[in-house]
């Protein structure tokens, strides 16, 4: 600590006076004896003083060094608490956003457990009641999230012309992707893509088969 | 790929035999005998094709006869006979002694005759009738190296029109498409062979759908779309070098393309607009015009022989029909009335016949509409046939259809009394699209 070697120096050259006085009183002690023990006495008083001095300037000194010690503890104090405390609101942040996050991935997962197929009735294109509470669902989540975006994959089955059950695959697409922007879907966040019937699920040439695959399949593209 | 480098007919040796043979082959058809292609399977004409001679040392890779053979019995029109059967194996003129034919009750003949030529083959034939004892027809072909079939099917094109007037479709190929039979993972080929399903070449494969593939009228190019972005686009490629061109794609359905007459534009369909329209691209300019205007769905554009009008498929009624519109004017006509369910119109070559595909009972045939007379006929009786293409000489139809559960392709005669299958080695076929006659 600086403070505390300036202490030492003071006491040191107050103890140098102080001999320096005494040896000139005994040089002097053969001369004028009155003389003598009056500048001793003198020199006494200055060395005095000079002590009275240094011990006043290392109290002070001391008294400084506290104050700054505990003006350190208080800033290291204050700097702690205010530490805690961002750590505390940046705890209570991230709990809000982890909670944000849950929901957003609840909400997620509650879309992705929609129902992600619509099926049709032969050459119709009609939204069957059935599907409509998953529709509705997906339509809550998409209205909800801005940045999610979806394609509605039309297919139709295997009887009829290739190019004519393209038209019908998107006419089931549109048909859902209405549907959607009834419910405040933006149009912006669907794109429809008929595959007539070139993709089905069923390879199969009955009537399961065919009811399988006519169908309009919603794709997330960004959730 | 196959390519005649050079191809000479030959004029029969003597212009009055070629004269002579005319009127004889007209008399001869005013006496029952000659070829109508309604006559059909009913009552075949018996031919017989004699193995072609080959000068050369080494066998040759094709039977240049028994393509010929095929050729002409596949066309339904003709009964070769086995060559077990044969007498003799004359392979010229001198050769031919027509009382063994005649026993053998073949009423046409045809010998040949192959040699090597400069850079491949050189095939001479010469076609005689039986009956009357004479030549009615010959000529030379040249090809390539790997041109044996085409030469072959050079020779059954001309003896074809020699004995029924009507242009041979045998050198001519059929484009379709190919996937696997399962579902799921799949592929998906464009393939190209000979009309007879030889020498299947790929063109292109996907693992997303190619479909609606159309020839250009040189038959060079194919347009076709190809949803390999995910998303739908036509393209164009020359069969040759492979090399190919996409469109320029909207949103929504880019479909349905269909070669001009002229070869100069493409009919597609387009949603961009809403829902399934026609619209006309100039293959030149780059511009599209817009054709039909309707909230129904309008698709599968075909051009009329002359390029003034197109037929598509509307569900403008309710349910789909072919319609026709005449570009000029904009005049839209509703062609066919019969069922519930027609659809992808085409038309033979001289614009009399309609094929479509056509619902009944809720089964999907092939079916033809004289438009003539304006009666429709069902050329089958399977169900799921699909993608009729016509023949360029209009006596056959191709088409896939359901066969022991997977598609195939098949042919019927434009009268129906001919059928025949196109079989695949594996996985299904479907969508051929038979080309224009090869220059």
């Amino acid at each position: 600590m600086p403070v505390g070697n300036l202490s030492k120096v003071i006491a040191s050259s107050v103890l140098v006076v102080f001999l320096a006085a005494c040896s000139s009183t005994g040089e002097t002690t053969d001369a004028t004896s009155s003389t003598q023990a009056a500048q001793a006495a003198q020199a006494a008083q200055a060395a005095q003083a000079a002590a009275d001095a240094a011990a006043l300037a290392e109290s002070q000194a001391l008294e400084e060094v506290q104050a700054e010690a505990a003006a350190q503890a208080a800033a290291e104090a204050t700097e702690q608490a205010a530490q805690e405390a961002a750590q505390q609101a940046a705890d209570e942040a991230a709990a809000v956003a982890q909670e944000l996050a849950q929901q957003q991935q609840q909400a997620q997962d509650a879309a992705q457990a929609l129902a992600h197929v619509i099926y049709f009735d032969f050459d119709q294109s009609t939204i069957k009641a059935e599907f409509r509470t998953a529709l509705n669902g997906h339509a809550a989540y998409l209205s909800q999230n801005p940045t999610a975006k979806i394609v509605l994959e039309g297919h139709a089955d295997e009887r009829g012309t290739r190019e004519y059950n393209i038209a019908l695959g998107e006419r089931r697409g549109n048909a859902v992707s209405r549907y959607l922007v009834v419910q405040g879907v933006s149009v912006d966040a669907i794109e429809v893509v008929s595959f007539g019937e070139e993709r089905p699920v069923n390879a199969g040439h009955d009537s399961a088969s065919w009811a399988e695959n006519r169908r309009v399949e919603i794709r997330y593209i960004n959730y | 790929m196959i390519r005649i480098n050079l191809i000479i007919r030959l004029l029969p040796r003597v212009l009055v035999t070629t004269l002579l043979s005319a009127v004889l082959a007209t008399s001869v058809g005013a006496n029952n005998l000659v070829i109508e292609i309604t006559q059909g399977v009913d009552d075949p004409v018996p031919i017989a094709v004699v193995p072609f001679h080959w000068s050369g040392t080494k066998a040759l890779k094709e039977d240049v006869a028994q393509i010929v053979d095929a050729d002409l019995e596949r066309s339904g029109q003709f009964k070769a006979l086995k060559r077990s059967l044969m007498l003799s194996f004359p392979y010229q003129e001198a050769d031919v002694y027509y009382r063994d034919w005649h026993y053998l009750a073949t009423e046409y003949l045809v010998v040949g005759t192959v040699s090597a030529s400069e850079n491949g083959y050189q095939v001479d034939y010469q076609l005689f009738d039986v009956q009357r004892q004479v030549a009615i027809d010959g000529g030379r072909f040249l090809g390539g190296r790997n041109d044996l079939r085409a030469l072959g099917h050079s020779v059954s094109d001309a003896v074809y029109e020699a004995l029924t007037g009507l242009k041979g479709a045998f050198r001519t190929r059929v484009a379709y498409v190919a996937a696997d039979k399962k579902v799921n993972p799949s592929y998906y080929k464009l393939l190209v062979a000979d009309a007879d399903g030889h020498d299947a070449k790929e063109i292109l494969k996907s693992n997303q759908p190619i479909m609606s593939p159309s020839w250009s009228r040189d038959a060079k190019k194919l347009a076709y779309v190809s949803f390999e972005t995910n998303r739908p686009a036509i393209y164009i490629q020359d069969i040759t070098t492979g090399k190919r061109e996409r469109i320029k794609s909207f949103k929504g359905i880019n479909g349905a393309p269909a070669w001009s007459p002229d070869g100069n534009k493409l009919a597609l369909v387009l949603s961009k607009d809403g829902n399934a329209e026609i619209y006309v691209l100039d293959l030149n300019t780059k511009r599209l015009t817009r054709v039909t205007k309707h909230y129904g769905i309008d698709t599968e554009p075909f051009w009329s022989v002359d390029g003034e009008h197109i037929l598509f498929t509307s569900d403008r009624g309710g349910k789909p029909q072919i319609y026709q519109i005449t570009l000029d004017t904009g005049w839209v006509e509703r062609l066919t009335f019969e069922g519930d369910y027609n659809a992808r119109g085409s038309l033979t070559h001289d614009g009399r016949f309609l094929v479509l595909v056509s619902r009944h009972d809720g089964r999907f045939h092939i079916a033809v509409q004289d438009l003539q007379r304006g009666t429709m006929s069902l050329l089958t009786q399977s169900n799921l046939d699909e993608s009729p293409s016509v023949a360029p000489n209009g006596s056959m139809v191709m088409y896939s259809t359901q066969d022991g559960g997977r598609d195939i392709l098949a042919a019927v005669s434009i009268d129906g009394k001919v059928k025949f299958k196109l079989p695949a080695n594996e996985g299904v076929v479907r969508e051929p699209a038979w080309s224009p006659y090869l220059n």
